[in-house]
């Protein structure tokens, strides 16, 4: 009895550190929103992709602020996932003689926004977003 | 007008400051390519300064994710900070005997006494062998931390402080007075502790502090710098160090055992009497042959010993 509660919770412990692990080095299958954002922008711009050029790209497309923390935190967990490459540029005079970090999309970067567009597409097939009919008011 | 212009300055170049400070937290690159990207985007100085900040708080929020952090947190910083404020007390309950002694009793007719300079040249090796060890434990200490902390020094240098301060004000007292009512009711025939130095408003409450910083706080930080420094050097080296650290931390708790094994008699004299752990009662001193070798070693030039510029942030 006792052996098997020490089971249990060394089980419970195990798949706790697993879930921890799998959040920590991002083994998810589909990419999430801002991902896709950034995945997108970064196609959009081909070689002039960086990181003040996404966020503007970003911001004109949802009309809404991007955070710097929120866009480079992102980049790296899109980079360690292997789905971007980025490498520091030459500095220029208009950024205060500082670097820029240049972003390129890569072919598995390309397959993920890929499969979340099409899941989006094929999810949204034959909805239209008018607040007539199936909406709750708020 | 003028002057809202010039508190506009003002306000401008504080920010511009404090934007360049916190960016100090960030990788060198990050750093590079973040403050080139605001300046790009010419957003105001606050509006910069509150972008670093939220990205340092992405970072460190990051790195806390993992369950690693927080096992060094409650398993080695934590209890080590509560250990060496404990001991801090200790060493200060012991050396303000001596010093009360000198510094509140000297008079003219003393300095003329053969055994005034005889005592004192018998404690002054004792009180600066106590303050020796708590230095170089305290180092210990915190080079062990700076070793494997990596991107979360920074917020940990801020918690062993915060730990520290907490330890020697409200944990070590505690802790004590627990330590010294087992005693009394163990042992009662022991001298009570109503001395007049702990009548000493300063002994009593302000030396304990003094002690603390100085030879907890100060070295523990000095060892963070030098475990993060340390991390620029190749495995077998950084393997050497931690087995040298794990050594003197054990020699820490063998020889505080006075301090946490008497609620457990048995214990207590087993480890009394485990002479094979006094081979290594040298082991505790290793910092100072640490700082002095990594002195030498800048001055002959040795670069090579490091592998590549570290990143201490």
């Amino acid at each position: 009895m006792q052996q098997k509660r020490c089971g249990g919770i060394i089980a419970q412990l195990c798949s706790f550190l697993t879930e921890l692990r799998d959040k920590n080095y991002n083994v998810v299958v589909m990419i999430g929103e801002f991902e896709y954002l950034i995945l997108a922008a970064t196609a959009k711009l081909g070689d002039e992709a960086y990181g003040a050029a996404i966020r503007v790209e970003i911001e004109q497309a949802t009309g809404e602020g991007c955070a710097i923390g929120a866009l480079y935190t992102t980049l790296d967990r899109l980079e360690g996932k292997g789905f971007l490459k980025t490498r520091m540029g030459d500095p220029t005079p208009q950024r205060g003689g500082r670097a820029k970090r240049m972003v390129r999309i890569t072919a598995a970067g390309i397959e993920a926004a890929g499969e979340f567009y099409a899941a989006i597409a094929k999810l949204t097939r034959g909805v239209t977003w008018q607040t007539s009919r199936g909406a709750v008011r708020s | 007008m003028a002057n809202q212009s010039r508190s506009g300055q003002v306000i401008t170049g504080f920010c511009s400051h404090f934007t360049e400070r916190a960016a100090q937290m960030l990788d060198p690159s990050e750093r590079e390519a973040v403050l080139g990207d605001l300046r790009q985007l010419g957003v105001s100085q606050g509006r910069a300064l509150r972008e670093i900040l939220g990205l340092i708080a992405w970072r460190q929020a990051a790195q806390w994710a993992d369950w690693r952090p927080w096992l060094n947190l409650f398993l080695l910083m934590i209890p080590l900070s509560l250990l060496l404020s404990v001991l801090a007390r200790f060493a200060a309950s012991q050396s303000a005997v001596y010093m009360w002694l000198y510094a509140n009793n000297l008079d003219v007719a003393l300095l003329g006494n053969y055994g005034f300079w005889y005592e004192l040249a018998h404690s002054v090796p004792i009180v600066l062998a106590i303050f020796l060890k708590l230095f170089c434990w305290s180092w210990t200490a915190g080079f062990a931390l700076g070793l494997i902390a990596g991107r979360t020094a920074r917020v940990r240098r801020g918690l062993l402080v915060l730990v520290l301060v907490l330890g020697v004000s409200i944990g070590a007292p505690a802790y004590l007075a627990f330590y010294w009512r087992f005693l009394y009711r163990t042992l009662p025939g022991l001298p009570a502790q109503s001395d007049p130095v702990s009548a000493v408003w300063f002994y009593r409450s302000l030396f304990p502090f003094l002690v603390e910083t100085a030879l907890v706080i100060i070295p523990s930080l000095l060892g963070i710098h030098y475990g993060q420094l340390a991390r620029a050097f190749p495995r077998p080296w950084r393997a050497g160090f931690a087995a040298l650290g794990s050594l003197a931390m054990a020699e820490l708790l063998y020889q505080s055992s006075l301090l946490w094994a008497f609620w457990s008699p048995h214990l207590a004299w087993r480890l009394e009497h485990w002479p094979q752990l006094n081979m290594f009662a040298w082991i505790v001193y290793w910092p100072l042959l640490y700082l002095l070798a990594m002195r030498t070693t800048r001055r002959m030039g040795a670069n090579h010993l490091y592998k590549s510029p570290v990143n201490v942030s």
